[in-house]
């Protein structure tokens, strides 16, 4: 993030990647400051709510609730729960960037012994930090709106339907939008028979859990391959790549964080009080527990491959043996990470209850699973968790497998945009394969992960790894 | 499968009546270990409207559009199976004509609503585009009836000595083209889902059926088809212009998995659109102009007596027993539902599926409520 | 024993190789319909945005019924087909010597109907009654979308008692439970 500040004087780079690292304590505590100051805030607004009387519409017209005095109870919900969303958020975020200074740095941060003359700069990066976390929010909540619409678009034409055409004119462009502000509008029901605690923390979890891999998630690189391949001659340390938080395990961190999202899920399937979420969040539990281990097998086939879990230098890698010819994936790189690949893109699916995999959400079996329950604002939260997944896996494929944002030509705004082609490319694979394929069963989904996946991610990493040593 | 050995407490579920999966408002309490199940016990009756209590207050023409309503995704069939009955009390001579369109229109019915079988049945599994390629074929068909008789569900087309209206000329032309599509859509389906690794998966050696228990359960239809039995009344007991008709009645033969099981009976359905496409092309061909009404049956008084007349529909035998005091209106009329006693034996092949098959199980047996419960 | 075990590993590879074939089979089915859509003439009418396009209703089409009063001779045929009782018709001979007039067809009216109301919740849209009607002047016109925001809006009054002099007790218009609706 520091680079987003500084990235236009290359010269600056390396004083400030030292005073950014000085100060990145000092900017996680921030964070979890600012956070509570939201909840302090958050507090206020529920309670201006709650004087307030029957606060929440019902359903019906929403034009007719604009023109109401409904609308101040509903933006003052809409903030509320925005706001949550930005402090678990932020918490997300600071949370590895308090992992990611080594001790000594973390004392020398000063943060019990402040230096005078480290305040300024400690503003200074803590507003950065602020800045970078709401521009992911924004952005992860434009590309689950763009890509909600898109999904849309995609199965109607794959049905030869033609999918939202009203809302907003061209082609139906505002469905999302229209639907965002149904889902504030909406009543929030809570069941009577409900534990009312935790089926109302569970949506924060599992959205929390998905947006704190963000974090980790790199989006492009400033200099080119060949500048790289350069500095790694001289032995000189190599510039940051644009990342929230360059994690030297960055790849175990996100799949730590992703899997945090099942905590939520069985949390929501037992604290709704209901047998279809339950056996939903079963499901789901049995699920993910499983796929993250083919999974993590087929990622570490790219860690063997670099030597690191930080997913810039993987990229880097990739990008120094050639920016198209070197991607992982290619035979001759590689012949068993294509494989991988594969088994990756399977147990992504599956870890992000995507179809054929949805079977903790299968709606003509279960309902709607873990989320039956829930309506308005904390069932989008779980809508918002299932597409941001969806990203992160995608990135994580296109990272570990498909060369990251090469080839850029040097330049961060084509890398940007190549990373992003391919995620976005991964991610309209994933919609195609949902309108497409029926459903597994649960014990074939457990036959497959155990039986077929794992298997052969295990033979990919022994066979990667004898490769790596055998070509030195 | 066999019952793993209980080793938690059982679970007692409702599916339905408000379930997506259920197929209308059928109930079906399920005891379960976890996710398997250990019984299941359908409960009916949410949707009953006392149909043969009406037909004993209405006049004997006026039973027609009721009938419609009780399998209405193949209104025609059962428009086509009450008339026949009372026909058979009156005696009545049908006129050429009106009986190549009564089966013609049946035959579209019976390609409607196995589409429509089809379809559910892929979104029961989890695929929802199937569904809405069969519905894109569906519509032709409702089109094509609403050309005919002016209704797109509830047709009240066949009545008592013939057909309510002869067909407009934009009709022909528009079948042949249903025909020419179903023969492309069909080989779409079949790659799309039939042998689609996971639907097979899902299906093979599910709710098996074996031919004996169907027998014994008064199964009919693709349900007993499915079992590999042969026994369709259209060949068995023929009725209208169908001895002079050319099909085959195609049985589940166990071609992925066990004979009976979830995924032969989906098959013998798809297998039954192709053989009524191509009855749908010979009655087209065996179209001669003539009257579609036969005479003085405008209003009937069918002479007392009793009659039952049974024929198949897409979904099984329906029969309709009929007693007639002489009067205007029928003394007591019984119907025979199909979906009736194939949903039965339900609780005999669901214990030891787990849920999602019990599932694929409803779909495959391919129940309307509106006949269940009438 | 051995060939089970070659049977089994055999299963294996094919259920794998079959799993990513008909997944394939079906991408290439939905991926064809996705970039076909706007070639293919076959299925470029399938949906119709609705408020704002219309699709041509069929001749014959069996939509909200509509009596012309000025034409029926208020035989109550079609009351008496009616299987779901909802067409009600009170009405009264005219007195001698009094003229009703005419149908279109010159068929001189002997009844006047001081009530014609179709309870269109109850119709069934079979079509029966507009089949006996001698005059046709009960016919289902192709109306379609006529929902209303209360069933009263459904419940049709086609007398016109206003152009007859004398109103029987208990049959007057102003007792009617609904407002008059305008037909299609």
């Amino acid at each position: 993030m520091f680079a987003l500040a500084e990235a236009l004087k290359m010269d600056l780079i390396p004083a400030g990647l030292a005073l950014f690292a000085e100060n990145v304590t000092l900017i996680g505590w921030a964070l979890v400051a600012l956070a509570g100051g939201l909840v302090f805030a958050n507090g206020i607004i529920l309670y201006r709510l709650k004087t307030m009387g029957p606060t929440l519409p019902r359903m019906g017209n929403t034009i007719q609730l604009f023109t109401l005095q409904l609308m101040p109870p509903a933006l003052g919900r809409l903030l509320l729960l925005a706001q949550t969303g930005a402090i678990l958020a932020c918490v997300g975020m600071a949370v590895p960037m308090l992992m990611a200074v080594p001790v000594p740095a973390f004392l020398s941060a000063g943060w019990i012994v402040p230096r005078v003359q480290a305040i300024p700069t400690w503003i200074v990066v803590a507003i950065i930090a602020l800045v970078v976390c709401k521009a992911l929010l924004g952005l992860m909540s434009v590309y689950v709106m763009a890509s909600g619409w898109v999904e849309r678009k995609v199965s109607a034409h794959m049905q030869d339907r033609l999918g939202p055409m009203y809302v907003g004119g061209w082609h139906g462009w505002a469905q999302s939008i229209a639907d965002g502000i149904k889902f504030i509008l909406k009543e929030d029901i809570t069941p009577a028979a409900a534990d009312r605690f935790f089926f109302k923390l569970a949506p924060y979890i599992v959205f929390a859990g998905a947006f704190a891999a963000l974090a980790a998630l790199p989006w492009t690189d400033l200099v080119s391959s060949r500048e790289i391949a350069n500095l790694q001659e001289a032995g000189k340390p190599l510039p940051p790549g644009v990342i929230a938080a360059d994690l030297n395990i960055g790849i175990l961190y996100i799949l730590g964080v992703t899997s945090l999202g099942v905590v939520g899920i069985i949390m929501a399937g037992w604290a709704s009080n209901n047998k279809w979420s339950l056996l939903g969040a079963m499901r789901s539990a049995a699920q993910i527990v499983s796929y993250e281990i083919p999974v993590a097998t087929a990622l570490l086939c790219a860690v063997v491959m670099s030597g690191s879990l930080s997913l810039v230098d993987i990229v880097r890698d990739q990008g120094t043996r050639g920016e198209i010819l070197g991607w992982y994936c290619w035979p001759w790189v590689n012949p068993f990470m294509g494989i991988a690949l594969l088994i990756y893109y399977v147990g992504a699916l599956a870890e992000t209850n995507r179809a054929p995999f949805d079977i903790p959400e299968a709606e003509s079996e279960l309902v709607a699973g873990y989320h039956t329950e829930y309506s308005g604002l904390r069932f989008s939260f779980f809508y918002f968790a299932e597409y941001v997944n969806m990203y992160t896996c995608s990135v994580l494929a296109s990272c570990c497998f498909l060369g990251g944002w090469y080839p850029n030509f040097g330049s961060p705004i084509l890398g940007a945009a190549v990373l992003g082609g391919k995620a976005l490319f991964l991610v309209f694979v994933m919609m195609v394969l949902r309108w497409t394929l029926p459903r597994v069963r649960v014990d074939q989904l457990m036959y497959l992960c155990w039986k077929v996946l794992l298997p052969w991610a295990l033979v990919c990493l022994v066979g990667t790894t004898v490769w790596v040593v055998a070509r030195g | 499968m066999e019952i793993l050995e209980r080793t938690s407490d059982v679970m007692v579920i409702n599916m339905g009546p408000q379930h997506p999966s259920t197929h209308g408002v059928l109930r079906v309490e399920l005891k379960t270990d976890g996710e398997v199940i250990l019984e299941a016990t359908p409960h009916l009756g949410y949707l009953h409207r006392d149909f043969e209590k009406h037909c004993e207050a209405v006049l004997w023409g006026g039973v027609i559009p009721y009938t419609d309503r009780m399998d209405y995704v193949a209104a025609m069939n059962n428009n086509f199976g009450y008339c026949l009955a009372v026909e058979k009390l009156l005696g009545t001579e049908i006129p050429e004509r009106a009986s190549v369109l009564r089966v013609l229109v049946s035959e579209l019915n019976r390609i409607a609503s196995h589409l429509l079988a089809f379809g559910t049945y892929g979104i029961d599994i989890g695929a929802f585009t199937p569904f809405l390629y069969a519905f894109r074929e569906r519509e032709m068909i409702l089109d094509l009836f609403e050309h005919c008789c002016g209704a797109r569900l509830t047709y009240n087309y066949i009545r008592i000595g013939g057909v309510s209206r002869d067909l407009p000329p934009e009709f022909e032309p528009k079948c042949r083209r249903l025909v020419r599509t179903m023969r492309e859509a069909i080989p779409e389906y079949n790659n799309l889902l039939s042998y689609n690794q996971i639907f097979v998966a899902r299906t093979r050696d599910i709710g098996v059926i074996p031919a004996e228990l169907a027998i014994a359960w008064g199964c009919t239809g693709p349900v007993l088809r499915g079992s590999g039995v042969k026994w369709d009344l259209r060949k068995d007991e023929p009725y209208s212009i169908y001895p002079e008709l050319q099909f085959e009645v195609p049985v589940g033969k166990g071609e992925v998995g066990t004979v009976g099981d979830c995924w032969d009976r989906y098959m013998v359905r798809l297998r039954e659109m192709e053989q009524s496409v191509d009855l749908v092309e010979q009655c087209l061909d065996r179209l001669k102009p003539g009257p579609v009404m036969a005479k003085g049956t405008r209003s009937v008084k069918p002479p007392k007596g009793e009659v039952y007349h049974r024929t198949e529909t897409p979904r099984g035998e329906l029969g309709f027993y009929i007693v007639s005091d002489g009067g205007k209106k029928a003394y007591r009329c019984k119907v025979r539902s199909p979906c009736f006693c194939n949903l039965s034996i339900l609780s005999e092949i669901a214990p030891g599926h787990l849920i999602a098959d019990m599932v694929a199980l409803i779909g495959s047996i391919d129940i309307v409520l509106g006949e269940v419960d009438r | 024993m051995h060939g089970d075990w070659v049977c089994g590993v055999y299963e294996y590879f094919k259920a794998i190789f079959l799993g990513i074939w008909s997944t394939l089979v079906g991408m290439r089915i939905t991926m064809a319909r996705f970039f076909d859509y706007v070639k293919d003439p076959l299925y470029q009418g399938v949906t119709v945005q609705y408020p704002t396009e219309r699709w041509k209703v069929a001749e014959g089409y069996r939509g909200m019924l509509f009596n012309d009063i000025d034409d029926c001779i208020v035989c109550s045929q079609c009351a008496n087909e009616c299987p779901a009782d909802c067409i009600i018709i009170d009405a009264e001979k005219a007195a001698k010597g009094e003229d009703l007039g005419k149908t279109s067809n010159g068929t001189p009216k002997k009844i006047k109907a001081w009530r014609f109301d179709i309870d269109l919740n109850h119709c069934l849209y079979c079509g029966l009654c507009t089949e006996v009607c001698p005059t046709e002047c009960l016919i289902m016109t192709d109306a379609y979308d006529y929902a209303t925001y209360s069933r009263d809006g459904l419940y049709l009054l086609f007398a016109r008692p206003e152009k007859y002099t004398t109103a029987p007790a208990g049959a007057s218009p102003a007792a009617s439970p609904a407002p008059e609706a305008k037909p299609a």
